[in-house]
């Protein structure tokens, strides 16, 4: 007589083991044995399948022999028998204890056969006919017959297509897997299965703490089962030909493809996991319920307090936990810990309140909060199927992680499980945890010698030392030591944990060996510093600390502790405090012989820091000219800002067709991009003592040739001036960078891997404050709402914009003033003063485009300097986020300025004026008063001038001048007047060397004059003799500048 | 040892069998899960039943209606230009055929 048992081994493999009546018999146990005295050799446990029938002797045939662990019961050093042998029943008094146990092995495969083989439901036995022996009876334990049972409902789940494909990692390999999905009965019948699971089933010789429930085991078993049934059925050679249930992947099958087929291979392995597809699957599966009042949380737990283990009583860091936490979806602040939701309480007592108080679950049921909990954490582990253990505990409340897992979860699976709905909290310091770098710290060689403050000689050579560093904190020998013996990704340091890559500590401990030390200049460590190479990859370089000027450029002393420099007597402009910063900044920067980003907003007075600061540098003595290089549009406006602020400076103007060489003897010299480009060779005999690139937006393209150009010339420091350093990428700020401080910022290449990627597309906010803090030393950047600027500020900045003509503006415009000069030798009184008045009005035609005085339709785009300096200032005023009123006392070119600055901006422009109806009229005003309304709205003086409050806009532009302030302010009133929250800039367009600017600067000189004379708009012009109306309309030699 | 005769018929799986918290699998009842030392006295004895099951495969509807693909619906993942679901409906008819 003989018992035949089965166990399902933790390995994944079906072990059969055979019990012989007679041995309890004969057989005495050996006291310093282990190996069980009553069980058959494998060999014989074969022999006795083969007995019972020829189909089970070809499978034993497969199996291995194998020696096996159990705790059985036992009895006086004995182990005792089952009472499926008729040897009597074992008194009281046994204890478990381990025994090896002689067993055939079998894979998942040969175990599904076997266990079909061996399903008996009428009789728990079976007679075998031993050759030479004769029948024997075999009875089969309990331990088989449950997992005969297992195996049926494997069976029949394949057979109701109760099963779904899954992606597993299976030691670090990737399978294509069927995995059961039982239905409801299914579900009872399984749960009825595992709660009758007999003992002698889990007594697997484990560790500690490894022996399954019942549950946990049928689940191992049935994930084996149901997918070898499932091969089976899909291997299967009798279906039907032309029904090949899986696609046959081609040569060139993608991944996905790939893990299809290998649902009916024998084994199922992938050579690649395909890229998303277990959260796609899970996605599937999920289904994404549409009553889901229960939501899941799991909370990571860091080990605390010493280990266990440790002597010393060092910081446990293996024990790492993940807990499992539910909270009603419509008031998530009662977060419930899943162990509680048995043990009741009073936590578990509010949630079910909570639910039954919740929107009905439908056919008046109150949901069961257990029953919940399970279906968030069965749903969890579609997503993450590691979580799958916690299903196979009666109670799961969570799951204890070493660190490996734990950096598992929080790096891949949290983002995962978050993205699908669950709850994820982790520990506070993993969103900002610290970084393991490199820390370079550099000193001026020579002890007792202290490095003279404010220069930087970029030559000179500075000792260096690297460290590896936790932030700015370096790291101990012991600690280095520590790391270097680490092989796990988390690692506790000074109480923090790191994340560290094995590879990269040993390849930078042998940087640190060979390289670790040694001397550098200063240019090198101010690239080291900013341009964000490292000399290990991976381990990014997190601090750089020195002594003298580059120490305190680097921590962002430079600007904050520069001293204010003394103007020169002849500067006439007065400062504002802000602007007396910006050119301390300047003036720091460039006794460190480094370039500068002046950026602030349109309005704050770029230019006017500019000039003081060459100002101040030739007040010092400084040799050399100046090149400043600016749009067209602007010449002239430089020029006359330098002589008005700094008459001092000797300006040369290096521009127009008929322009001479530069002069090199000039203080300054203004030139053009347009012709930097042009006259390169000329330029770039002159080493400039500094470049000033105004409007530097123009050079954000490196691959232009204007860019490249000026990037050519020779020169000390270099400033870039842009009221719009990011227009819409971030390499356009390397760009500008570069320019003011080539190669110290590396390649637009690397910039855009290490910012703009990051910022740009991922949203990356450390990426964004690491790209703040290295190029903050470097860029100065004001905005009219700063409170420390707006302080001193007036409510009301007005301007006055010249502008350049092109050359064929500057044709018509002659061609107006002689035709005028001409008539008015034959005319007089009334006559006369017609002519004058037209001749004006054409005049002020051609300064705002020829195409307005010729009114041909041609195009506007290229041939008014006026037009073309517009457009920059509305494109730095929207980059800025403001809105803007455009006035023209000319309808009719306000209509053709409509469309044709809504192409060029990329945005909306409206446009009212004395033809607009009034409720289209009243409409307009509504709409740009609208928060998302349009940007830029174009009225006409006359139309748009009174009654509308259009507050929305902060910026006001006279593209023409009615030279009588009175109507100007009027329309400029329509933005600065009560419930105007913010600053008002208001700016009056004149073209440079014509009768726009002679008229303007009267105004402006003579205002108390201007008032009494000019207060009639242009009648006042009429009576002048000719003369002195040739003086004031003749078109001066500085004119063209567009 | 515990486990029914095999001419006692299974009680049928349901709420009425009082299976314990549904689950994955259905829900472990305690039985299942007590610590080995603790099970000596039933240590080789189960509760559960061996019903003869030949042929319960096609229990229910047949073909592929009630399968697990047939709950899902479409995946919206596409394989060749096929929607999943698709390409795994002739892998659930052979189960579902045998």
């Amino acid at each position: 007589m003989y018992a035949l048992h089965a166990l399902w081994r933790s390995d994944g493999r079906l072990a059969l083991w055979v019990e012989d009546a007679g041995a309890f018999r004969t057989v005495r146990a050996d006291p310093g044995s282990h190996a069980h005295p009553y069980a058959c050799p494998a060999g014989e446990v074969a022999r006795l399948l083969a007995g019972i029938g020829a189909g089970l002797g070809w499978l034993a045939e497969q199996g291995a022999e194998r020696w096996t662990g159990l705790r059985l019961p036992t009895l006086g050093g004995r182990p005792a028998p089952s009472p499926d042998l008729p040897v009597g029943a074992t008194p009281g008094g046994v204890a478990l204890a381990a025994w090896r146990v002689p067993t055939l092995v079998f894979g998942p495969a040969e175990a599904a056969q076997l266990l079909g083989a061996l399903y008996e439901p009428r009789w728990a036995g079976a007679t075998a006919d031993l050759p030479g022996t004769g029948p024997v009876e075999v009875a089969y334990g309990a331990s088989l017959r449950w997992l005969t049972a297992a195996h049926d409902l494997a069976w029949r789940l394949r057979g109701r297509g109760l099963l779904r494909p899954v992606l597993r990692i299976e030691d670090g390999t990737p399978y294509a897997r069927w995995q059961a999905a039982p239905d409801g009965a299914a579900r009872a019948e399984a749960a009825a299965l595992a709660a009758g699971c007999p003992p002698v089933c889990r007594a697997e010789d484990l560790p500690a703490g490894a022996t399954p429930g019942g549950h946990g085991l049928l689940t191992s078993v049935l994930d084996a089962l149901v997918d070898q049934e499932a091969r089976a059925a899909l291997a299967d050679p009798g279906a039907a030909p032309g029904r090949a249930p899986l696609p046959d992947p081609g040569p060139g099958a993608g991944p996905t493809e790939r893990w299809l087929a290998a649902l009916g291979t024998p084994d199922g392995r992938l050579v690649a996991a395909p890229p998303g597809l277990g959260e796609r699957l899970a996605a599937w599966y999920d289904g994404r319920p549409e009553h889901r009042p229960l939501r899941l949380c799991l909370r990571l737990s860091e080990p605390l307090g010493p280990a266990d283990d440790d002597p010393d009583g060092r910081p446990a860091v293996d024990d790492w936990r993940l807990d499992f936490l539910v909270q009603p979806v419509d008031r998530p602040s009662l977060l419930v810990a899943g162990a509680d939701l048995w043990t009741g309480g009073p936590a578990a007592a509010a949630l079910t309140r909570a639910l039954a108080a919740g929107p009905d679950p439908g056919e008046g049921a109150v949901a069961d909060p257990v029953e919940l909990y399970r279906a968030e954490l069965e749903r969890a582990a579609l997503y993450r199927p590691e979580l799958r253990p916690a299903l196979r505990s009666a109670r799961p409340a969570g799951l204890p992680l070493e660190r490996a897992a734990a950096l598992d979860f929080l790096r891949d699976a949290a983002p995962a499980l978050a993205a699908a709905g669950f709850g994820v909290l982790l520990p506070a310091w993993w969103q900002r945890r610290p970084r393991l770098g490199l820390l370079l710290t550099a000193r001026t060689p020579t002890p007792g010698v202290v490095q003279h403050r404010g220069t930087i000689d970029r030559d000179q050579v500075l000792d260096f030392r690297w460290q590896l560093a936790v932030g700015e904190l370096p790291l101990t020998e012991q600690e280095l030591a520590e790391l270097a013996a680490a092989q796990q990704g988390l690692v506790r340091l000074r109480g923090r944990w790191v994340e560290v890559d094995a590879g990269q500590i040993a390849a930078a401990l042998d940087f640190l060996t060979h390289r670790g030390e040694g001397v550098l200049d200063g240019a090198d460590l101010l690239r080291l510093a900013l341009d964000g190479r490292t000399p290990v990859p991976g381990l990014p370089v997190t601090a750089v600390h020195a002594d003298g000027p580059i120490g305190d450029l680097l921590a962002g002393r430079a600007a904050t502790d520069a001293p204010a420099p003394v103007l020169p007597a002849d500067f006439t402009a007065v400062l504002r405090p802000y602007q007396e910063r910006g050119l301390a900044w300047l003036d720091a920067l460039g006794r460190l012989g480094l370039g500068a980003v002046l950026a602030d907003d349109m309005g704050l007075g770029k230019t006017v820091q500019t000039l003081a600061l060459l100002s101040v540098e030739q007040a010092r003595g400084a040799t050399g000219p100046t090149l400043l290089v600016c749009p067209t549009s602007v010449v002239g406006n430089w020029r006359r800002e330098a002589a008005r602020f700094a008459p001092g400076l000797r300006v040369h103007v290096h521009h127009g067709a008929d322009r001479e060489p530069p002069d090199t003897t000039a203080d300054l010299v203004v030139t053009t991009y347009g012709l930097v480009q042009r006259d390169l060779a000329e330029l770039r005999r002159t080493h400039w003592r500094r470049i000033v690139a105004d409007e530097a937006q123009h050079i954000k393209n490196i691959g232009a040739g204007q860019s490249r150009a000026i990037r050519d010339l020779r020169s000390g420091p270099r400033i870039a001036l842009t009221g719009t350093p990011v227009e819409n990428r971030l390499a356009e700020l390397h760009a500008v960078l570069d320019f003011a401080n080539p190669g110290l910022f590396g390649s637009a290449e690397s910039f855009k891997e290490r910012f703009a990627i990051p910022v740009e597309q991922s949203g990356n906010l450390d990426a964004a404050a690491e790209l703040q803090r290295l190029t903050g030393p470097f860029v100065l950047r004001r905005h009219k709402g700063d409170p420390a600027v707006a302080a001193g500020l007036p409510a009301k900045q007005e301007f006055t914009v010249r502008c350049g003509l092109t050359a064929e503006q500057a044709g018509l415009y002659r061609a107006v003033v002689s035709d005028l000069l001409a008539r008015l030798r034959g005319i007089r009184g009334v006559e006369r003063k017609g002519a004058v008045l037209a001749a004006i009005g054409r005049l002020k035609q051609v300064c705002n485009h020829p195409a307005q005085l010729l009114r041909d339709g041609s195009a506007l785009a290229g041939r008014s300097g006026k037009l073309e300096r517009l457009e920059e200032l509305l494109a730095e005023m929207l980059a800025e986020g403001d809105r803007a009123l455009v006035f023209t006392q000319y309808a009719e070119f306000g209509t053709r300025l409509r469309p044709y600055l809504s192409g060029r901006l990329g945005r909306e422009v409206l446009h009212l004026h004395g033809g607009t109806p009034r409720r289209a009229r009243d409409e307009l005003v509504t709409r740009f008063q609208a928060p998302d309304g349009p940007p830029v709205f174009l009225l006409s003086l006359r139309a748009g001038g009174t009654g509308l409050n259009l507050t929305a806009a902060n910026q006001v532009i006279h593209l023409d001048r009615w030279w009588n302030p009175a109507v100007e302010d009027q329309a400029t009133d329509r933005a600065f007047r009560i419930g105007q929250r913010r600053d008002v800039q208001v700016r009056r367009l004149v073209c440079t060397g014509t009768v726009e600017e002679r008229i303007a600067e009267l105004i402006e000189n003579k205002r108390a004059l201007a008032r009494t004379v000019v207060g009639e708009g242009e009648q006042w012009l009429t009576e002048l003799p000719t003369e002195q109306l040739r003086e004031l309309l003749a078109l001066s030699a500085d004119a063209i500048g567009a | 040892m515990t486990e029914r005769p095999p001419d006692v018929p299974a009680p049928a799986p349901g709420p009425a069998a009082d299976p314990g918290v549904p689950g994955d699998l259905g829900a472990p009842g305690d039985r299942g899960e007590r610590p080995l030392a603790d099970c000596l006295a039933d240590f080789w004895q189960g509760d559960f039943t061996l019903g003869d099951t030949a042929g319960s495969a096609a229990v229910g509807s047949s073909g592929s209606s009630g399968t697990a693909l047939r709950d899902l619906g479409p995946s919206g993942i596409t394989v060749g230009g096929r929607d999943l679901a698709d390409l795994l409906a002739p892998a659930y008819r052979r189960f579902t055929d045998d």
